[in-house]
């Protein structure tokens, strides 16, 4: 059964056995409990390969922010969530884009190849994989923020809220 | 399609219960016999989140007389939005305290067992043996396909349920008498294609949509 809030409308389906399913079909081959976390995966293997040795801090970030204040370095900060979430909380000096358009390419030409790009999101599951389309699209000099925007009210404005 | 009945009635009810569920009793439908199933069965509710809660608190008042809570989280502020088991001076709480809490007020004559572990393959098929039913009220797909498969290896039926936004989706799967969860979802979604409630949000009042009618279909097809 379906039920949609939006438009208060329920919908019955009927469902089959699948006579190929692995688990309860007649030529079974999953037979025993596997391995669930690696079967679904909470992170994709080109996620995880992008974000290892590309992965700061908040408090790295704080810092790299402090010094593009001052004018001693430069870089794009961009938050991969969606806008509604930006508008709970964001962080200052980061633009919005969000990571459906990294995904399919349209965010790509606003992306510079003269400087370093730094993404981040809510805890850093999003900014991971877009990164990992960024080193693909060819953008080497690219990291994401361990932990996103969560950590960032953690660790450097407290005072901001989480959601 | 009609299911067996899952348990076998209760000798009797006492003079508490018999008034306590008056108003189911004078259901035909249901009757004596049907509350009598209800105080033998042993429910299990995986979770005591979005879902669980609902679940729980009507499953609790109808009078499933052995009820178990899968949870090992603790009750965060930003629950209270949606897991209406939970209340304000929960928060900090062992999510199975509260909701055995709440549960008991509702009504003090069940059991009521906790279990207070993460849902592995290590713990999943010695607690589902322990219960009849189980309702699946999980947030994540890798629980999901543990619970559908220990389900399915044990030979129990198992109410699943899921929200997102403003959408659910219910369903008994019980393989001896029809499909199983992989049968309807073969593959779990790529990595980061489906945000969870944390990610995504989730209406709240859609968790008692569901959620009740995961209860219904526990006690429709079953008792």
């Amino acid at each position: 059964m379906t039920y949609d809030a939006l438009e208060m409308s329920y919908r019955t389906l009927k469902i089959r056995k699948d006579p190929n399913c692995a688990l309860c079909g007649p030529n079974p081959t999953v037979t025993e409990l596997i391995d669930y976390e690696a079967f679904c995966g909470s992170i994709s293997v080109e996620a995880a390969d992008a974000a290892a040795g590309s992965t700061i801090t908040a408090t790295d970030l704080k810092q790299k922010l402090d010094e593009r204040a001052a004018g001693k370095r430069d870089f794009l900060l961009v938050d991969v969530r969606e806008p509604g979430e930006y508008e709970i909380v964001n962080i200052p000096g980061a633009i919005l884009i969000p990571k459906g358009r990294i995904l399919d390419g349209s965010a790509l030409a606003e992306m510079p190849h003269d400087k370093p790009i730094i993404l981040h999101c809510k805890s850093g599951v999003r900014s991971a994989e877009c990164l990992a389309a960024l080193k693909g699209a060819g953008f080497a000099d690219a990291t994401h923020v361990a932990g996103g925007v969560l950590a960032w009210v953690n660790q450097v404005e407290p005072e901001k809220p989480t959601y | 399609m009609s299911l067996p009945p899952l348990v076998e009635p209760a000798e009797s009810l006492t003079v508490e219960e018999v008034v306590r569920y008056s108003r189911h009793l004078i259901i035909p439908e249901y009757g004596m016999a049907g509350q009598k199933r209800l105080k033998n069965a042993k429910v299990l509710c995986v979770g005591a989140g979005g879902l669980g809660s609902p679940a729980l608190m009507y499953l609790a008042a109808a009078g499933v007389g052995t009820l178990g809570i899968v949870e090992f989280d603790t009750v965060d502020v930003s629950n209270l939005q949606r897991q209406i088991i939970h209340g304000q001076s929960d928060i900090g709480k062992s999510k199975a305290e509260s909701a055995r809490e709440t549960v008991r007020e509702i009504n003090p004559l069940i059991n009521v067992f906790l279990h207070e572990v993460r849902l592995d393959s290590s713990n999943v098929m010695d607690l589902f043996s322990q219960y009849d039913l189980i309702v699946d009220g999980t947030d994540n797909f890798a629980t999901r396909y543990l619970v559908n498969d220990a389900a399915v290896l044990l030979g129990k039926p198992y109410i699943w349920g899921s929200i997102y936004r403003f959408e659910g989706q219910a369903s008994v799967f019980w393989s001896e008498y029809g499909p199983c969860y992989r049968c309807l979802y073969p593959e779990p979604p790529p990595p980061g294609m489906v945000p969870s409630c944390a990610e995504g949000g989730v209406l709240g009042v859609l968790c008692a949509s569901i959620g009740s009618i995961q209860v219904n279909q526990s006690f429709n097809r079953h008792w």
